[in-house]
Parts: C-alpha cells; structure tokens; sequence
C-alpha cells in the first residue's frame, strides 16, 4: 500500500525562521531513523507506512523551530537496525524513529518488543522474514545514554507496551542507560507525517517533550468505529523516564538521566494517556 | 451600434454559459484524496473476501459532502475568546505561531490558543500538578463537569455527545504499569464526538476535557473543525469499496494470516481529516465494514474504513515531495 502524502520539507526549509514564532534556541545534536517503502522496495506484507516522511517532517521542525542544526535523516534503504542498536541512536541528544513495531510476543524469541525494518543492515539487502534479527532492534538490544542520547521518540506500534507483565516494565527500563525520556505508545497507532511537525512546534513553543508527543498524538491520531477485537484501535500514547524528568524541555539540562541498575525503579516513572476511543 | 448589439449579446451569451459553468461545476468539484493513514502494525495485506452475506442494500447511491468553514480569526476576536478564560486578554498581546497558524494567549495560570482558519481552540490550567490525584471524579462526575464546562464557553454543538471516559496515569517504575495503572490516575479525559446526518464522524472530530482531582478542569480541546452543507456526491459501490479494502486503501484491523475473511455489515460515516483547510477542505463520507475471520481456530470480528466517494469524484494526491535534506551515506558501518 502507498499513501501517497505531500510531505512539507521543501516548505519547511524555505520558511526557515518564519517558524522560529516560539522560545526555543537550543542547539540539541539529532537523528533520525524511518522507513516508508517496506512493500514498495522491501517486499514486506506489513506494507507501506509513512515513517521516513515523519522522521523527515520532525527533523524540519525541530531545525525549524531553532532546537537544532540540520541533522541526519535516514531513511528507507539507507534506514537500519543498526541506528538503534548500535552507535547511531546514542551519538545524538534527540533520536526518533518512524516505521513498523512488533509487540513484546510477535517475534517470540523473548527479546521484546521491536521497531521493524525491512533492510538487513544494508542498503540493498532485505529481509526475507520478519523475524529476521538484524530486520529488528528489539529492547534487549538497546541500551541509550551512556554515550549522549536523552530524549527517544519511537513512533511506533507497541513500543512501550507491556502486555501486562512487570519483566517486560523491566526489559523497558534496561533501556535507560542515561537516557532522560523516552517517548512512544502503548498501542496500535497510525502513521502521520504531520504530527511531527506539530511535536516539534510544540517543543519549540516551551512545552515539555513529554506533553508535545501526547499534544500532537491528540491532534493526529485518528479515532476508528473498531470493535473490541486486538487491535482495538484505541491509541494509547505512553512517555517512560526518571520521575524528575518528567518535565524535560528545550531548554533543560543535557546532562545525563538516571540509569537504571535493576534496584532503582522506583526512581522512574510511566505516564500514560489514552488519545482516542471507538466512538 | 450593430457590431455593440451583437457584442453585448455575445458577451451575454459567455455570461451566461460561465455562470451555468460554474454553478455545474460545484457538483463537478473534484475532491481531494481522503488520506486515513495506515496502522504501524502488521495487518493482513493480502486476503480474499467473501461479501454473500453482506447486506447493502439500503446504502444511498449519493451522499452530502460538507465543507469545513474557514473562519479568518482577528486579533480581536481572538482576544475577546480569550478572554472567557480570563479577563486580562483582553488587552494581550499574543504569541503568534506561524507554523501552527495560532495565537497564544498565556500567563502563569492560563494558557488559551485558537487557530486563525479553523477556530480550534486549547485550555489549559497551569496551576494543576502533575501526580496522581486524591479524589479524581467517577465517569458520570467527569462527563457532568467537562459538559458543564464546554456549555459555559459555547463549545459543546448540539452534534456532540460523550462517547467515553478514559484514565490517565502516572505510575511508579516499581508497579506494573498496565495492570495496575488503575491505582494512579492523575486525570481522567472525557471524550466527545459527534454525528452528522445520524452518521458517526470518524478521525480527530472531537473535543477532550481532561477532568482532575475533584472535578478541577485541566485542560480542553476542541479539535474539531466546523461544517457546512457542500453538495451530495455519488458513491462508489460497495463492491468496488470492498476491493479498496483488500489492496489497502483505507484500513482494517484484520490479522495476518487470516483466512475466510467474510464481510457481514456496512455503513456509512464520516471521517475528518486533521489536514489544513487548504489541503481537504471537506468532510467526506466512508463506508465502515465490520465482518469476521478466522485465526488460529477462532472466529475474530474486524473493522474496516474505505473512502467513499465514487473515484472519479477524486482528485488523486501531489506526488511526494523529495526529502530537503540528502541522506548522508552510511560508511564505516
């Protein structure tokens, strides 16, 4: 499936500071990984979504709106695990990724939950399953902080979703490594490119991180006449961090978060938001 | 004089053709493509569907289309809305936001923003903490003081209805934070949506009141868009809808690896797009399916959502734009 979407980036980039209407002026380092193209180009049954387009549509508003310099955006073929996993993700202050997720159970080999791709760590080869490792970077696989990364957008299905079992809460938190906020869902949601454009608006405008992601879902995300059937179609919107942190925003320290060593759980925090129903 | 007469008729003539061009036109208006973007779950993407024991026989041929209004809000009539919330923006100087098209009327207590073209509006009390609350409403106490506040400042149309009430929590990182998440709500949002022509209206047409600890107000959105009556269109077959659904182009919640995919049931709604007026300046009607299939020995329900306006009312979308910025090549990974 190809939604076709007009992505503003052109716009955004020649409208520059016209943006700047807010308060912000950081300077943070950003990344961004995403993936349209899964049929189209990957042959991938979980078909196209528009991931690369939200990554690119955040990364514009995010320089748009003065909190950084022109980052990098990969995207597509050029979009791997490996941003997550390896040094990529943690080299930047903000990341996001934009694209397929798996739930804690989809790829049963006990590792989480997991943003899909449909490269192998490769710019021409793709995955043959969707349970291929290297076509997944799952929680166990990611550890963000220890080298600089502090506020994480998954912009996924499922990510910060815990089936209702206290290890996966565990396996979430593994993930903070100094990492001050990470921001996602705990549900099924839909892919808009739009709503990173407000998400970074809404940054740029002094809002906290935390209520910017739960603003732009609630602008964006749509609700759907589902059933009670899983999916339900209700989108839960979900930010897990340090309790202190909770109020992260531009302007605040870039200094690392609390890590989590397995004891100090208690020091973090979930918050949750419930942005739609069925009507 | 006869070459003016026979100006003036000629002139008449093309007059009167444009005028009936134009009034034609307005049920030729082309339509642009609703977008409903798709799940970030994998979903059945290829299946086969069996419609026999769908009945559609009483669907219209033609449906209303509305066009969303565009309001051109001044400065001071945003002051004036403003100022319901509290009195001193009266006299504010807004913050303007380009890229959402807002003011923004704020102080330490309040913050108040309200689109120029769609009239979308943002409360917010400052003064509310953020913990969990000690005495947070009942569902029918949070519906009576979000419905009495909406109806205080003129936000509740007679189109909308509470649909539902949700929890929302911050929950310690030592508890589990979805079994147990009851225990800490911090608010609860209660959620309102609307009908048009008996029709659900489907997507972001809603207003959310989040309700705190002893029915304290938190926040408002009022994120619809208001309508008025465009003109009716012809819709495409359900048949011709159905096979939009198996090749995704709108969306459904069926399970990979489902089989016997049977469609029971289907009807009309609508569906509001949260795009700028300029870009889908109407609120276009979809078919809603609901069927069932088979999964892992079990009968699962599923919903679909397909456009339903015929195609050829359709202007198909821009072509996407390039990314600004190139990709940086990946070496040394």
């Amino acid at each position: 499936m190809k939604k076709k979407i007009v992505i503003p980036a052109l716009l955004a980039v020649s409208m520059g500071s016209s943006w700047a209407t807010g308060v912000a002026d950081a300077k943070w380092t950003h990344g961004y990984s995403g993936q349209s193209a899964y049929q189209r180009t990957g042959s991938c049954a979980y078909g196209d979504r528009a991931g690369g387009e939200y990554v690119q549509a955040l990364h514009d508003g995010m320089v748009g709106n003065n909190l950084a310099d022109t980052g990098t955006v990969y995207r597509d073929n050029q979009s791997w695990s490996s941003d997550l996993t390896g040094s990529f993700a943690d080299s930047k202050q903000f990341f996001a990724f934009a694209g397929h997720g798996l739930d804690a159970n989809a790829i049963g080999n006990g590792k989480g939950a997991a943003s899909h791709f449909y490269t192998l760590n490769s710019s021409t080869q793709f995955h043959s399953s969707h349970s291929d490792d290297a076509a997944n970077a799952q929680w166990d696989e990611i550890r963000w902080g220890s080298n600089g990364l502090r506020w994480a957008t998954m912009y996924q299905c499922n990510f910060l979703r815990n089936l209702g079992s206290t290890a996966n809460d565990t396996k979430i938190l593994n993930m903070f490594k100094g990492m001050r906020l990470m921001m996602g869902f705990a549900s099924i949601m839909y892919l808009d490119s739009r709503e990173g454009g407000r998400y970074a608006a809404r940054i740029g405008a002094g809002w906290t991180l935390k209520d910017s992601f739960f603003d732009a879902a609630a602008y964006y995300q749509p609700a759907l006449k589902y059933g009670e059937t899983n999916p339900t179609g209700k989108v839960i919107a979900r930010v897990v961090g340090p309790t202190s942190l909770g109020g992260d925003k531009w302007d605040s320290s870039t200094g690392a978060g609390l890590s989590f060593n397995g004891s100090n759980a208690s020091s973090f925090t979930t918050w949750t938001k419930e942005i739609t129903i069925n009507p | 004089m006869k070459k003016l007469i026979i100006s003036a008729t000629a002139l008449g003539v093309l007059a009167f053709a444009g005028y009936s061009l134009s009034v034609e036109g307005k049920s030729e208006e082309k339509l642009p493509e609703l977008f409903i973007p798709g799940m970030g779950q994998s979903v059945a993407n290829d299946f086969k569907l069996s419609l026999e024991s769908m009945d559609s026989s009483e669907l219209p041929e033609k449906q209303q289309v509305y066009k969303f209004k565009k309001f051109n809000i001044t400065l001071e009539d945003a002051r004036k809305k403003a100022a319901q919330f509290d009195p001193s923006f009266e006299k504010a100087a807004p913050k303007q936001n380009a890229q959402l098209n807002s003011y923004s009327f704020e102080n330490e207590t309040v913050l108040v923003e309200i689109e120029k073209d769609t009239g979308k509006m943002y409360y917010q009390d400052k003064t509310y903490p953020s913990e969990v609350a000690k005495n947070i409403p009942s569902d029918e106490e949070a519906v009576a003081s979000a419905e009495e506040f909406l109806e205080k400042f003129g936000w509740l149309p007679e189109t909308f209805e509470p649909a539902g009430v949700t929890a929302n929590t911050i929950v310690p990182g030592d508890v589990n934070s979805e079994t147990e998440a009851g225990d800490y709500v911090s608010t609860k949002t209660v959620h309102f949506y609307q009908k048009i022509d008996q029709l659900p209206v489907l997507g972001v047409s809603r207003i959310m009141v989040e309700v705190g600890d002893n029915g304290q107000i938190v926040s408002a959105r009022k994120y619809h868009k208001e309508v008025e009556a465009f003109t009716s269109y012809g819709l495409k077959s359900v048949r011709e809808a159905a096979q939009d659904l198996q090749t995704s182009k709108g969306v459904h919640n069926i399970s990979e690896d489902a089989k016997n995919v049977v469609l029971d049931k289907v009807e009309l709604a609508y569906y509001e797009d949260p795009a700028r007026l300029d870009q889908q300046p109407y609120l276009q009607p979809v078919y809603v399916f609901e069927g069932t299939y088979d999964y892992e020995g079990k009968k699962v329900s599923f919903s679909g959502v397909v456009p339903a306006v015929s195609s050829g009312s359709i202007k198909a979308m821009d072509a996407d734009v390039p990314p600004a910025v190139s990709y940086k090549e990946k070496e040394g990974k």
